[in-house]
């Protein structure tokens, strides 16, 4: 069966990858599974400096997700370019999520990823707050989506992914908004904050008080999301929320995502991706129907 | 490190809350050193994460943990039907370093698990045991049979009366112009006061089993840092078996 799927200016062997900040830097799960497989590989969330993260505790567990706060630890963008050999003669798409804490820090994480020959695509985060302005998260303002992904699309040529906080009144004002300024595909969407609390401590769960959602408990969420997105721009959906398994990916297809992130799954079955492929050749071929076929195919009458 | 698929064939309980549980893998689990763990999942939507468990015993495709009931999960280990499907990924984390010298073991409650095996693969002058109470108490007959122990109860209703930590305390002290060892698990508070024992008199290294929240278990989710004076760390990847020092020293 031919599984792979086009996304504007980057063709991937299949719909199936892995959702920033659950799948290290890639290599943590090459003892899972042959990574050349996968229909790509998108690493943890870069920055320009190394970050150290939130206080601990920084995850818990709610019914059917969890919530962190990880508060987006990384290594920095220099040890990643070490990282990144070790993936050189990986034969699948090596997408770099990133993020800046500042606008002009954005502008130079993208531009020195962008130099880096093993990065295909650039993901941005722009669930972040802008330090410069109140903290206001970049995400949920439309002037400054759509001035950081305008600035962001002029320094740079590779294919670049905006990854949306589903934590705004009207996600598909600022799907347009992403698209007008220059975005190649949408991923849809980040974690939903949340928070819980420990009845026995009277204390938040989480040391930050707050974090953001995943698991399957939100998968409904993020289908909505990206029904609405799906309709509203004319660039590539990429799906991402909730997904656990064969029937829960094909859902999103069905609703128009031209392909699929996996992230929580991946701490419950490190093989998810790689199960979600065959599961995928054995649907379509009982269905005796395209991948391409069932992107979109969502009946509504 | 591998994720087998396997059910619960058999439990036992104890001691109070404590039961002990045998699995039944597809595959073989292979070899494992002291204070390794494995994260344990089951097919539940209420609980999505597997859970960490240190390893009591494993041979072939069978591999047995004891377990204290303190939570959802662990609920339901104790009370499901069998057989039971999970999931089992591991062998996980470091381990305890087997080194010749002086060597004392201590444990607190549940933390004598990831420490049983330590008594077969290095030379132990003395196994403390720590428990709160008489109903509490596992485990330790299988020890006494090869090894030197002291047992006490924080009410007194067996062995000893009083924390472990003071017997030990006072070993070290009977014993002061020797240089020791010590292997060690229990929950946060008991390993502080193992570091300001050990800081007093002297002991040379204590290595300890910490516990956090996991996701992941192999270092992928950043969610199971800790703090340290030299910066935050990963417990189920730098650990779970820490130097003391590396975490409470300065
Ligand atoms: C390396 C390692 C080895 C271990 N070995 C063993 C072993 O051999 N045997 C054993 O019995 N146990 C062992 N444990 C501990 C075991 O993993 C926990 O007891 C288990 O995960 C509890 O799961 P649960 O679903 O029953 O509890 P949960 O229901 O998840 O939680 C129990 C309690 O903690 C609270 N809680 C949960 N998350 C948070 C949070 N983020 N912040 C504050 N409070 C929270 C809950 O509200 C609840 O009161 C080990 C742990 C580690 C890290
Ligand atoms: C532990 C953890 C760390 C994450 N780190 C990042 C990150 O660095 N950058 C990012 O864009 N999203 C991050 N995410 C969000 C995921 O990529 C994904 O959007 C979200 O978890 C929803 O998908 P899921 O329900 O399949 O997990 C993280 C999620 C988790 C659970
Ligand atoms: S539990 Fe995920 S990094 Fe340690």
């Amino acid at each position: 069966m031919d599984l792979s799927v086009n996304l504007g200016n980057i063709t991937l062997k299949n719909p199936f990858m892995p959702a920033s900040g659950t799948f290290g830097y890639g290599l943590e799960f090459a003892e899972f599974g042959d990574l050349s497989q996968l229909g790509a590989i998108v690493t943890k969330g870069i920055s320009l400096n190394p970050k150290k993260g939130n206080k601990p505790p920084r995850i818990c567990e709610v019914k059917g997700g969890m919530i962190n706060s990880i508060g987006l630890e990384n290594v920095g963008i220099d040890n990643f370019q070490e990282k990144l050999k070790k993936l050189e003669d990986l034969n699948t798409s090596i997408v770099c999520n990133f993020f800046g804490n500042t606008f002009d820090e954005y502008i130079s994480v993208a531009e020195k990823l962008s130099s880096f020959r093993r990065v295909d695509v650039l993901e941005v985060n722009i669930s972040c707050p802008n330090v410069k302005e109140g903290g206001i998260c970049f995400g949920t303002d439309e002037r400054m989506i759509s001035e950081l992904i305008g600035e962001i699309r002029k320094v740079i040529k590779k294919p670049l992914w905006v990854k949306l906080t589903p934590n705004v009144s009207d996600i598909t004002k600022i799907a347009i908004t992403a698209e007008k300024a220059g975005a190649d595909a949408l991923v849809v969407a980040n974690t939903y904050t949340a928070m819980s609390v420990d009845i026995a401590s009277r204390r938040p769960k989480i040391k930050n008080i707050y974090g953001g959602m995943s698991g399957p408990a939100i998968k409904p969420l993020s289908l909505y999301n990206v029904f609405r997105c799906v309709k509203s721009v004319s660039i590539p959906v990429i799906g991402c929320g909730g997904i656990t398994d064969i029937s829960s990916a094909l859902e999103f297809l069905i609703v128009g995502a031209r392909a699929v992130q996996v992230g929580t799954a991946n701490f419950i079955n490190p093989k998810i991706l790689w199960n979600l492929i065959d599961d995928l050749n054995g649907y379509l071929s009982r269905e005796k129907i395209s991948l391409m076929e069932l992107i979109g195919s969502l009946i509504t009458e | 490190m591998k994720r087998i698929n396997g059910k619960i064939i058999a439990r036992k309980i104890l001691a109070k809350d404590i039961f002990l549980i045998s699995i039944e893998l597809e595959e073989e689990f292979g070899n494992f050193g002291p204070g390794n763990f494995i994260m344990l999942g089951i097919n539940d939507f209420e609980n999505i994460l597997p859970r960490p468990f240190s390893i009591y015993h494993a041979e072939n495709k069978n591999i047995r943990l004891i377990i204290k009931t303190v939570g959802s999960v662990t609920g339901k280990l104790l009370k499901c039907s069998l057989p039971y499907e999970v999931s089992v990924l591991g062998p996980l984390g470091n381990s305890f370093p087997l080194i010749k010298g002086n060597n004392l073991i201590i444990s607190g409650g549940i933390g004598i698990v990831p420490l049983f095996d330590l008594v077969n693969r290095i030379n132990v002058e003395c196994f403390f045991a720590g428990f709160r109470t008489k109903e509490e108490i596992f485990l330790v007959e299988n020890i006494n049979k090869i090894s030197k122990i002291y047992l006490s109860t924080d009410d007194g209703s067996f062995g000893h009366k009083g924390f472990i930590t003071d017997y030990l305390e006072d070993y070290l002290i009977k014993n002061r112009d020797r240089d020791f060892n010590i292997f060690a698990c229990g929950p946060h508070p008991f390993l502080k006061k193992l570091w300001d024992i050990g800081k007093r008199l002297g002991v040379s290294s204590i290595f300890a089993s910490f516990e956090t929240y996991m996701a992941c278990g192999f270092g992928v989710c950043l969610g199971c840092t800790v703090e340290t004076p030299k910066g935050f760390v990963k417990v189920c990847k730098d650990g779970p078996v820490f130097n003391l020092n590396d975490i409470f020293g300065e």
